[in-house]
């Protein structure tokens, strides 16, 4: 039997994490076990005098103009229209600007900078800024950068894509993909705002890998741009798997401490969204 | 020995340890998985446990089958698991896990695509037994089963293999499986 495995103990490999990065890695993890051990005992003596649901309730979100009627994200004649989806090769050309444009916008006190593979896989050369992946039902993009303060790290990302169509008029825009950007996160709350006469689906939630997580989706024609925050580090990757490309999620891959709170309100996000430069020019209109 | 001296033998220790055997350890969860980035955070994972464990485990001896034992049951609880399944498109144009040509990656990739086909306690069997080459009675420890699952699990595994592979086993191995 052993002779079957022969072609896979010639295999070539990627070259293997070097034993310092596996040390750090392995003493950081336990640094934070320890670190999290002390903040469950206090989290459980501040419960008994505070109460466990004031500890569960979500903070507040702060929407700019919240629309008490459920608009239609659907592209409307009524207003502005809204920008068409670029083509896949204008956000790989344009991902620079993405970049510069999220980093730009991330409030004073925090550093960013844009997040690549070589940041969580050491040793494997990436030369993109987006990472795209093209489909028989479209495509979708993604640019993260990375926002770090006082050894914590969070993450900033726009998604443009073109694989999931826009909710039709009629439907619940927060019943469509709310996930959408922020894959895996307990919603918590979905909320529909206008600004400046385009309307955004802000939707706020907590992942268990990384803390609170909210997105910001607009919807395009032919497409949409979602521009996410997370207080810890979370990133996408696409693999072949049978045939077809699997999307996943890395939830802290590197066991980095989270931001102490999202580096991005409600509303600072939903502007993003709607910042022009996000856009390859021949789309921003 | 103080406690500052305690941390620096072994870092120390690890280190060596992790130079000799990271790379088997890695191979060892690529075979379970299928998969380069997986199989890293598996070894990752292994590593950081048996780090954590290190004053428990005083004999040199017990660290393989410490790293074992992780590595299996990291990859047996997909909860540890930092990618998540998103959803799946038709590939057509961009690729950006460049492949490594290589004149076995055809059967590579045939016999990779049979073992992820079989269910992941039976693969671990597989791998244990005829990759690891480790006795049933050692199996069943790292497995916490008897022996005589472990052998059944393996008569099911290999049929599931040979079921999977169809003609290509012939093709990785002439005369059939041993």
């Amino acid at each position: 039997m052993n002779d079957v495995f022969e072609p896979l103990r010639e295999m070539p490999e990627p070259p293997l994490k070097t034993s310092a990065q596996a040390l750090a890695s392995a003493r950081e993890s336990t640094r934070r076990r320890a670190a999290v051990r002390v903040a469950v005992g206090i989290a459980t003596a501040i419960a008994g005098v505070v109460g466990i649901p004031a500890l569960l309730q979500p903070p507040p979100v702060r929407l700019e103009a919240a629309s008490p009627a459920t608009p239609s994200l659907s592209p409307s004649p009524s207003r502005t229209p809204a920008p068409q989806a670029p083509a896949p090769e204008a956000v790989d050309r344009h991902s620079t600007n993405i970049a510069k444009t999220l980093i730009t916008a991330v409030p004073d006190g925090y550093k960013a900078t844009s997040l690549k593979l070589t940041d969580y896989r050491a040793k494997v050369p990436m030369t993109y800024v987006a990472r795209i992946a093209v489909g028989e039902g479209g495509y979708r993009a993604v640019t993260l950068v990375r926002v770090s303060a006082e050894r914590a790290s969070g993450v900033v990302a726009a998604v443009f894509g073109t694989d999931l169509p826009a909710p039709a008029a009629d439907a619940d825009p927060c019943q469509a993909h709310a996930d959408l950007g922020i894959e895996g996160a307990v919603i918590e709350r979905c909320e529909i705002v206008t600004v400046g006469g385009a309307t955004v689906r802000l939707v706020t939630g907590r992942d268990p890998g990384v803390g609170r997580v909210m997105s910001a989706t607009r919807y395009l024609r032919g497409g949409y741009l979602v521009v996410s925050a997370s207080q810890g580090v979370r990133a996408y990757r696409i693999r072949p798997a049978g045939g077809a490309w699997i999307w996943e999620v890395v939830v802290n891959p590197l066991h980095e401490r989270a931001l102490s709170e999202l580096p991005f309100t409600a509303d600072r996000l939903a502007a993003l969204a709607l910042d022009p430069a996000l856009l390859p020019e021949k789309s921003s209109r | 020995m103080g406690i500052l001296g305690f941390g620096r033998r072994r870092d120390a220790d690890f280190v060596a340890y992790y130079e000799a055997r990271a790379a088997a350890v890695r191979r060892t969860a690529y075979v379970l998985c299928g998969d380069w980035h997986l199989a890293e955070d598996l070894t990752q994972t292994a590593f950081t446990k048996l780090y954590q464990a290190w004053h428990r485990l005083e004999r040199y001896e017990a660290l393989d089958g410490y790293i074992r034992q992780t590595l299996l049951r990291a990859f047996l609880d997909d909860r540890r698991r930092p990618w998540r399944r998103e959803y799946a498109t038709m590939p057509q144009s961009s690729v950006f896990d460049v492949p490594v040509a290589d004149h076995h990656a055809d059967e590579r990739e045939i016999l990779l695509a049979a073992l992820a086909r079989i269910p992941k306690r039976r693969r671990a069997v597989i791998v244990l037994r005829y990759w690891e080459d480790l006795p049933v009675d050692e199996v069943a420890q790292l497995l916490d089963c008897s022996p005589g699952t472990v052998r059944s699990q393996a008569s099911r595994g290999l049929a599931d293999l040979r079921a999977a592979l169809g003609d290509d086993l012939m093709e990785l191995v002439p005369g059939g499986v041993r």
